[in-house]
Order: structure tokens, then C-alpha cells, then sequence
């Protein structure tokens, strides 16, 4: 149609304009980090060698296995040595959180929403869904926790480049008329959905990463092919929206009985689930009070 | 009711550890593969590690063998060189030496490393050498430093030279040192000199030597013309004549010249003395009782002379009127250096010697020597002279002494002649010692004789006389004739072999040296060709040199030395004659 032909132009132009800024700035080392995620035969040499190339990323990785927390008895002084400290799957993690974050990193708060918020937001949709991957679904989860932390990108994207429209969704949203997702798509034709799944595909990550994203507000919508990660972000997201962590302007109103779907599509006993969600908020504020949200 | 409760609470006691079971279970299992990669990326990571560190281990292997080579090569330099190489700290220590360095100092490398010079020689100044301040603090070198140190050898004189080496900021951290020992050149070099010295003193001595000669062969001629004419006057003249006192007295003083002549003559050292074993105590004993000594006691009356003669001296070999000569000599000096008055001692003893003496360019070896020493308590002779007293006229020209200046000269001559030894010590002011050494021999005196003339007179054998000078040939001539011989006289050697080709003689004389031509030797020798038995007597006022001896080894017996007297030429003549 034609409405959907403009609007996937416009999407690519967004997603173009994204090219010089400082989002994708971030794109090399995540889509770097994704690719080690995903490729069982990596090593610790080439962690290393994504992270050593992004000098602040270095010194964070270094001043963070120097902490306290890890406790070292000699001093950390390079990356390898770094890496073997932390241990390799958590520094995975560690690196594509603090890569990630650096884009979120406005104070701004504009009508509840702040990208601090929308961060903190994300982080907990990454741990919750990490953990629903491996407690009850027997899987590591690193690839989810990655879609975790991007899955909302594409209001970032909003807010930067189409900032005026942006406000106006958010204006439409908070009189309480629609979900926030409905609101963009009147604005722009879109909603941040799309432009999450559009960007991260310009960055070729995984199939399976970008449709989760792309579907993350409409989950029945997703081809058959992948439910899996876009119904455990789902979940994830409306959980953390309930349980009022970080950024909940997503919607006035819970549809219950989706949700319900979902947990019996992944096979989660609400019981379960609820434990797992117990887990989080522990999690949530023990990150807090290390201030590391 | 309550049972159904708590069976509500139970199941969802139940269910919430089954639950959690399950969630503890699953996550352990991920845990558990994820622990398997983690140990395989460990793994890796260690293998990497361990490809690392060999290669590293070989490449530190590879780089200690060229090292060790470099050190090697660099090592044996410094040990190949024969200049001492050190290099030591800014605290001047040791910090490497080379082999030569060690042996020189003698102690062992290792003992050195570590140490500076002070500490291994402590209260052993090496001064320039030890300290190194003044190098540290200007940051200049020094170079070609002569300094001295003790080592097992002795002391040493060593050049050196200190390079400071120089840090980035221009401070000096080290110091480089070169030495080379010089001890032996320098040696070398000063008896090089010396040599060169003796060369010069010898050369002098010959140069004078060849003067000497030339006007003692000249003045034998004239003697002997002199001396001959008169002893024809004394033979003619009668015995009651009055005048005979004047030729006597002619004669005498005649006699003396050729003493002086013969003097002369042994500074030429080419003289053949003629030795006889005598003993010195007799030789004093006849000085003392002599008219010359009666002389010189008479000019210096202050003068005490005492003898102390060791009895049973043993004899030397010796001209009696040379060692008297030297007496007299010495004890002259000794009365010059007496201005008012004082003491002469002449003494004799015997010494065995071990180990060999060495002064004023003569030496001896180790033996048995008779002693004669001749002190006096006089003025005294000061250093410098006391190194060129022998030299011809240094008495008299820088010492101001009377005399011809010869005195001394000739009596290291006649020292010499005798293959003797002479030594002077002299403290000024306090007196001088003159001690001279004679090999001792075992032989016995023994007494000559002088025949009278009847004796040797001939019975009209032909004798041919060459010699060049006119007033030779005549004296000879008539000599000859008037002991009963019959005289031919030729002035030149070819001449006499013209001569001799038509004539014959029973016996040739032949002075040695004639002018340009044929000596007496080259007459000789042409003679012996178509003469091959032909007698003959070289005559000579010079020497008895090769050329002599050698016309002698092809023949010729008696060698007649000029001036002539009736007595020599009688004895000669008839000795050749009857042979």
C-alpha cells in the first residue's frame, strides 16, 4: 500500500540519519559483542579485541575489574587479563550494558519519560528475560540480553532525530487517550518498534534479535519462525512496566489475557514466573544500591 | 478447615520448591556448560601463553649466544692486548679488567671486580693511578700520566690514561683506563744512553789512542836514531874520556822519552807489554826507595806517606815500570790533593771475589785479585769530576791539577793493559781512596839477565836491512857491522825483492811500516815466493798488530821493537840466525 510504502521510506531515512550520530557510534562494538554471543567457537581474544579498540570502554572494563566487587590481588592491567578476571560470559555482558548505555545517557525528563529511565527500563527487561531464558527454558540467554537492552532503541531514535513529533506522541499518549505505541503510529506512521527493528537490522544483527525487537509490542504479529525471543521480551517488558521499573509509559492498560497467552506459548507456569519476577526486583535493587542504575 | 489450610499451605510450600528446584537445577545445568567453554577458553588462553613464552625462551636463548659470542670476542681482545685495560664506577671500583691488568698488579681478576685500588692495595699510594676524582669531576680525560706502582716485580713505571664515559645528562658514570708498562723501555732506554756514553768514552779513547800512536811511532824513530847514534858515540869514544858523562847522561834521558813514548803507547792499548810476574810489594818497596820518591817528598814536605804491605801478596803478571809508573802517579795526585798537610796510605792485600765488579767502563769476574789501595785524607774529589777523572787532560784542564794531565789517563791504561780494575770513592772534604785490582797469578819471579856484547856478534853473515828512513838504515848498519856482520841497506820493500831476485842473504830486516808501498809484511810475503826458507826479522817503533803477527805465522821470527839497542838487535840477530 501506499501508506506503507511511505512509511518504510521514512523509516529508512531515520535510520540514515542515525548514521552520523552517536547512536551508531555504538553499533561496531554491540554488533561486535552480538556476533561473539553467537558464535560458540570465540575466544577470549577476540572479546578483547572489540573492547580494546574503544578506548572508554577499556578503562571502564579495567576500572571495573579493579573494583571492589572483583576483588583482584594484583592490579588489572590490561584487557586479556581483564577478561580472564571477570570471567568471559559476564564480560560479555558487562561490555554491551555499558557500551549500550552511553546513548542513553540524557537527564531530560520530558513528560515522564527521561532516557535514564528508558535505560533503566531496558536493563531489567534484559536480566528478567536472560533469567526466564535460563531457569525455565534452559538456555544461557546472553543473545536475549542483548535484545534486552536494545529493544527500545528506537525511541532514542525518535527522540533525537524527529524530537518535536517525538514530544507530540508522548503529549498524545500521557492525556491518556492511546498506548504510546498507537500514538507514534499516529505521528509517524510508525512506532518505536519498527524503528528498533529497522536500525538494528541496518546493523545486521541476527535475524532472530531484529524480528524480537521489531515485534515486541505485537507478538502474535511475529513470524512463526521465531516466538521464542519476542515473546520472552514481551513478557519481560510488561512485567518490568508493572512492577514500575524505570520507564512505564508504554501503556494505561494491560491486556491480561494476552499476556496469558504468552506464558502458556512459552510454556511458563504464572507461578513460575512470578518467582522469576521476585528474583528481578531483588536484583533491581541490589544494582541500585551499588548504583550501578 | 485447618487441615485444609494447611494442606493449601503445604502445596504451595510444595510448589514453590519444586519450582525453585527447577529453576536451581536449569540454571546449574547452563552453569555447567558454560564452565566447560570457560575452562576451554583458559585452556586456550594457557597454550597461548605457554607459544608465547617459548618463543620469547628462544628468542632470550638466541640473543644469550650472541651475547656470549660478542663477550667472548670481546674479551679475548682485551686479554690479547699487552696494555693493561680497566673500567671502573663513578664509586672507583673495579668493574672489569682485562688479563694483563691482573698478572701485572698480581692479583686475581676476581679478587679485583668490586674493589677499588685503595681498597686492594691499602697504604700502597699508585697516587694518579688509584684515584680517579680528578676525571669524575672535570669530565676530562687524562692521558699519557706517568705514574708508579708496587707489584710482585717491584715498582713499576706505567703510562696511563683515563677516559671518563658519559651518561645522557653529561654525568660521568664510569671511567675507561689504559696502561702500559713502561718500565722496561725506559730501562732500555737509559742503557741505550749509557751505552751511547761508553760508545763516546771508547771512540774518545781510540781517537786519542790513534794520536798517541802516531807520535809514539814517529818519536820511537827519532829515539831510536837518537839513542842509536849515541850508543855509537859511547862505543867510540874511550873510557877515560870525559865526555862520557854527557853521553850517559844523553843516553839516560833518552831512556826516559821512551818510557814516556812507551807510555803513550799503552793509552793506544795496542801495545804488547812486556809482562813478567812480579810482585807488587817489591814494586812499592823499590819506589819508595827510589830518587823520584825522594823528589816528591822534597816538593811536598806536610806530605806523610806509610806503606802497609801485607806480607806472602801473592804475584801478578806485570811491566814493572808501568806499575811503578801508576805508583808514582797515584801517589802524586794523592800529594796535590794534600795543600798543607796530611796523610798517604799505600797498601796491598789479597781478595777473592764473587760476584763480578763494574766501574769507569772496565769489569772483572769473580777471582782472586791482589789489592793495591792508595788513601789519602786530602780535598777530596767532587762527583761530577770524580765520573770523568780518566778522561786525557780533565785534571788538568777542569780539575786545574799540574802535569800533563795524562797522569790518570794513563793509569787506567796501564789498569787496563794489566786486565785489571780501578775504583774511586771521595767524599770532599774528608780524603780520596784509589783502589786498584790485579788478577793474582802463581807464577814465579823470575830474573833477567843482560848479556854483554861478545856474546852476540856474528861472523860475517850477509844482512839485509829495508826500512825507509835514511837514519834508521844507517844505524842499523853500522850496529850491525860492528857486531861482525855484513850490511846491505834498501829503502823500500820492492827494492828488496827486486834485490833478492839476484842476490841472496842469510837474514832479512824488515820494518813493518813503510810509506805507500809494501809494508813489511807484503815484502815479506813476495820474498817467501821465490825465498821460501828466507829468515827474517820484522822491526817496528809501533806495534805488534796483526800485520806482525801474521809475517811471523808465515815465517818470520823475532820482532824487533824501535828504539833499538845493541843488546835487542845482537840478541836478535844471532836468535834468527841460529834458529
Amino acid at each position: 500500500m501506499g501508506l506503507n510504502e511511505g512509511r518504510d521510506e521514512t523509516l529508512i531515512k531515520l535510520v540514515e540519519m542515525t548514521d552520523d550520530s552517536e547512536i551508531s557510534s555504538i553499533k561496531k562494538i554491540v554488533s561486535g559483542i552480538i556476533a561473539i554471543i553467537n558464535n560458540p567457537r570465540s575466544t577470549v581474544q577476540d572479546l578483547k579485541e572489540i573492547i580494546e579498540i574503544d578506548p572508554p570502554l577499556s578503562a571502564k572494563v579495567l576500572k571495573t575489574a579493579n573494583s571492589a566487587y572483583y576483588a583482584s590481588q594484583r592490579k588489572i592491567g590490561d584487557i586479556e587479563q581483564a577478561v580472564i578476571w571477570i570471567g568471559f560470559d559476564e564480560l560479555k555482558e558487562i561490555a554491551l550494558s555499558q557500551k549500550v548505555c552511553e546513548i542513553f545517557a540524557k537527564e531530560e525528563l520530558v513528560d515522564g519519560y527521561s532516557r535514564i529511565l528508558l535505560w533503566k527500563h531496558s536493563v531489567a527487561v534484559a536480566i528478567l528475560a536472560k533469567m526466564i531464558y535460563r531457569r525455565e527454558l534452559r538456555k544461557r540467554g546472553d543473545d536475549i540480553y542483548a535484545a534486552g537492552l536494545l529493544h527500545d532503541i528506537g525511541m532514542i531514535a525518535e527522540d533525537q532525530f524527529l524530537h518535536d513529533d517525538f514530544k507530540n506522541s508522548l503529549n498524545k499518549f500521557t492525556e491518556g487517550k492511546m498506548s504510546l505505541a498507537d500514538a507514534e503510529f499516529d505521528v509517524f506512521g510508525y512506532n518505536h518498534a519498527d524503528v528498533g527493528r529497522a536500525l538494528t537490522d541496518h546493523w545486521n544483527l541476527p535475524r532472530e534479535m531484529v524480528t524480537a525487537i521489531g515485534y515486541h509490542h505485537d507478538t502474535f504479529g511475529v513470524p512463526w519462525k521465531f516466538p521464542v525471543m519476542a515473546l520472552t521480551l514481551y513478557i519481560s517488558d510488561y512485567l518490568c512496566q508493572m512492577s514500575g521499573i524505570g520507564y512505564c509509559g508504554f501503556s494505561h492498560k494491560i491486556d491480561e489475557t494476552i499476556f496469558q497467552r504468552c506464558l502458556n506459548a512459552l510454556g511458563l507456569e504464572q507461578y513460575a514466573f512470578k518467582m522469576i519476577a521476585e528474583d528481578l526486583k531483588k536484583e533491581i535493587s541490589r544494582m541500585e544500591s551499588r548504583g550501578l542504575l | 478447615m485447618d487441615e485444609l489450610a494447611n494442606s493449601d499451605k503445604l502445596s504451595s510450600k510444595v510448589l514453590y520448591l519444586e519450582t525453585k528446584i527447577k529453576h536451581l537445577t536449569n540454571e546449574l545445568r547452563l552453569t555447567r556448560e558454560e564452565y566447560k567453554t570457560r575452562v576451554k577458553n583458559y585452556y586456550d588462553l594457557y597454550s597461548n601463553m605457554e607459544k608465547k613464552v617459548a618463543e620469547r625462551t628462544r628468542e632470550v636463548k638466541e640473543l644469550h649466544k650472541i651475547l656470549g659470542e660478542k663477550t667472548g670476542q670481546l674479551q679475548i681482545m682485551l686479554d690479547s692486548s699487552p696494555v693493561m685495560i680497566f673500567y671502573k664506577d663513578v664509586k672507583q671500583k673495579y668493574v672489569r679488567v682485562n688479563k694483563i691488568f691482573s698478572k701485572i698488579i698480581g692479583v686475581q681478576i676476581r679478587e679485583i671486580i668490586g674493589k677499588s685500588y685503595t681498597e686492594l692495595f691499602p697504604g700502597n699510594p699508585g697516587h694518579l693511578f688509584e684515584d680517579d676524582s680528578e676525571v669524575i669531576q672535570t669530565g676530562q680525560a687524562i692521558l699519557n700520566r706517568t705514574c708508579y706502582i708496587e707489584t710482585p716485580e717491584g715498582q713499576r713505571q706505567i703510562l696511563v690514561d683515563k677516559i671518563p664515559y658519559k651518561g645522557i645528562d653529561g654525568k660521568v658514570i664510569s671511567i675507561i683506563g689504559f696502561a702500559v708498562d713502561v718500565t722496561d723501555l725506559r730501562k732500555a732506554e737509559n742503557e741505550k744512553n749509557e751505552l751511547q756514553q761508553k760508545i763516546i768514552r771508547a771512540e774518545k779513547m781510540e781517537a786519542i789512542g790513534l794520536l798517541a800512536g802516531g807520535v809514539a811511532h814517529d818519536g820511537n824513530n827519532i829515539l831510536t836514531a837518537l839513542s842509536g847514534y849515541l850508543q855509537l858515540i859511547q862505543i867510540n869514544i874511550p873510557e877515560d874520556d870525559p865526555n862520557r858523562g854527557y853521553i850517559e847522561g844523553s843516553l839516560k834521558a833518552s831512556k826516559q822519552m821512551e818510557h814516556l813514548i812507551n807510555d803513550l803507547l799503552t793509552l793506544t792499548r795496542n801495545v804488547v807489554s812486556n809482562k813478567k810476574i812480579v810482585n807488587l810489594n817489591e814494586i812499592i818497596s823499590d819506589y819508595i826507595s827510589s830518587p823520584v820518591w825522594k823528589n816528591v817528598k822534597n816538593r811536598y814536605p806536610g806530605v806523610i806517606i806509610e806503606t802497609k804491605l801485607v806480607p806472602d801478596l801473592p804475584n801478578i803478571r806485570g811491566v814493572p815500570d808501568s806499575l811503578t809508573k801508576v805508583i808514582m802517579n797515584l801517589v802524586i795526585n794523592a800529594a796535590e790533593a794534600l795543600p798543607e798537610s796530611g796523610n798517604i796510605i799505600i797498601s796491598t792485600r789479597n781478595i777473592s771475589i764473587e760476584k763480578p765488579l763494574d766501574a769507569y767502563d772496565l769489569s772483572i769476574k769473580k777471582g782472586d785479585f791482589v789489592v793495591l789501595t792508595v788513601t789519602d785524607n786530602g780535598t777530596g774529589i767532587a762527583p761530577d769530576d770524580l765520573n770523568r777523572i780518566f778522561e786525557p787532560f780533565y785534571t788538568k784542564k777542569a780539575m786545574g791539577k799540574s802535569g800533563t794531565g795524562l797522569g790518570m789517563t794513563i793509569v787506567y791504561g796501564i789498569v787496563k793493559d794489566h786486565n785489571g780494575f780501578v775504583d774511586v770513592r771521595s767524599i770532599e772534604g774528608e780524603g780520596t781512596t784509589f783502589e786498584l785490582y790485579f788478577p793474582s797469578t802463581e807464577g814465579k819471579i823470575s830474573e833477567e839477565k843482560e848479556l854483554p856484547v861478545k856474546d852476540y856478534s856474528g861472523s860475517g853473515e850477509r844482512i839485509l836491512v829495508v826500512d825507509d828512513v835514511k837514519e834508521q838504515r844507517e844505524i842499523l848498519s853500522e850496529i850491525l857491522t860492528r857486531l861482525g856482520y855484513s850490511v846491505i841497506t834498501l829503502s823500500s820493500g820492492e827494492k828488496a825483492v827486486e834485490y833478492l831476485k839476484t842476490h841472496s842473504a842469510d837474514l832479512l830486516i824488515l820494518d813493518m811500516i813503510m810509506g805507500a808501498g809494501y809494508d813489511g809484511l807484503d815484502t815479506y810475503k813476495k820474498i817467501l815466493e821465490s825465498h821460501p826458507e828466507q829468515r827474517a826479522i820484522i822491526a817496528s817503533g809501533y806495534s805488534k798488530t796483526g800485520r806482525v803477527r801474521e809475517a811471523q805465522r808465515l815465517g818470520s821470527g823475532q820482532y824487533l821493537k824501535k828504539p833499538y839497542t845493541f843488546e835487542k838487535i845482537g840478541l836478535a840477530v844471532k836468535t834468527e840466525l841460529e834458529r
